[in-house]
């Protein structure tokens, strides 16, 4: 049992690091998504924001924001990622119980 | 601590075996870096444990199945007739490299008295390699840039998403303490088939492993290069 105990003792302290890792970095990116309007024959970007119950779109410019369309992209990962993390944690924390009762 | 697998390790390095060329392998030899050459942690060990020996081997006679029986290993016969050995914390796989047409399912490799299983990519783990000091006992392992590029290169040819996964992110895990000459002067040396899946496991990379871009980016990895 040590080398399986061992293992899923460092399994939650990697989930917990990566944990902590993600919500560093996710605190790091820009909220919300990018709008592109059509308006007559031109392109407009805005940044739309859920502000409470509102939703706010600020203007970007017409040039495409490529940078925080890649850094709202790896929001979106990451985020992903955070969720299975944390659903591993679960489970950890789960069998660490029915351990800790046997 | 994984005493058993130290035990193991001791009774190889008796045997002189680090010395004829076995090598750990696989997520143990991970754990090695971790603890000697600052490899960040990756926890996902199996409870298998592999040993991969030269081909042909041209050690001296050893009775391998007596010393591991010392520490409570006993022999034990997969389906297709290789031997592996079972403790009730570790189980232990002899593998050797597999070269041309392969197709069978075990090699003898008599003066261990083993019957190895062979497998593909074998040989870039085999003449790559350096030893490491494991808490007093000598251990063989891959250099840590032929075991990413392993991982990298053998992540593609996976049929299992999880195992694929596993794969890219030990891969990606053990560039961190892999210096990019290093890397780089090795990959160049790929045939250009090896060097495709490798590149394609760098660029699943960037997603899978968002965490890790810094170590992509040391290596010259990113989604525009």
């Amino acid at each position: 049992m040590a080398i399986l105990r061992d293992i899923l003792g460092e399994s939650s302290a990697y989930y917990r690091d990566m944990e902590k890792r993600l919500l560093v970095r996710l605190a790091e990116l820009p909220l919300g998504s990018v709008l592109k309007r059509r308006i007559g024959r031109g392109h407009y970007y805005y940044l739309k924001v859920r502000r409470g119950a509102k939703v706010e779109a600020r203007y970007l410019g017409k040039r495409r924001p490529e940078a925080l369309e890649r850094e709202i992209q790896e929001r979106r990962l990451l985020k992903s990622q955070l969720r299975e993390v944390q659903k591993s944690l679960a489970l950890l924390s789960r069998l660490d119980r029915r351990g800790a009762r046997r | 601590m994984e005493d058993i697998l130290h035990r193991v390790l001791k009774a190889l390095d008796e045997e002189g075996l680090w010395d004829r060329g076995v090598e750990l392998i696989g997520s143990w030899s991970y754990l090695m870096y971790q603890r000697h050459l600052g490899a960040p942690v990756y926890p996902f060990r199996t409870l298998d444990a592999d040993f991969l020996v030269p081909w042909p081997y041209r050690g001296e006679t050893r009775n391998l199945a007596a010393k591991l029986a010392e520490i409570g290993f006993r022999p034990a016969s997969e389906p297709n007739g290789a031997i592996y050995f079972q403790h009730p914390e570790l189980k232990i796989e002899f593998l050797v490299p597999e070269r041309g047409k392969g197709g069978q399912d075990f090699r003898v490799v008599p003066s261990l008295g083993l019957k190895a299983v062979p497998l593909r990519f074998m040989d870039m783990l085999l003449n790559d390699s350096i030893l490491i000091e494991n808490a007093g006992v000598r251990v063989r392992v891959p250099h840590p840039a032929a075991y990413a590029l392993h991982k990298l290169l053998i992540a593609q040819r996976r049929a299992k998403k999880e195992k694929k996964l596993k794969d890219i992110e030990q891969g990606v895990h053990t560039l961190a303490i892999v210096e990019p000459s290093d890397l780089a002067s090795r990959l160049v040396e790929f045939p250009a088939g090896w060097k495709g899946l490798v590149m394609r496991s760098l660029r699943e990379a960037w997603d899978l492993c968002p965490l890790e871009r810094d170590v992509l980016a040391k290596h010259g990895f990113t989604p525009q290069n």
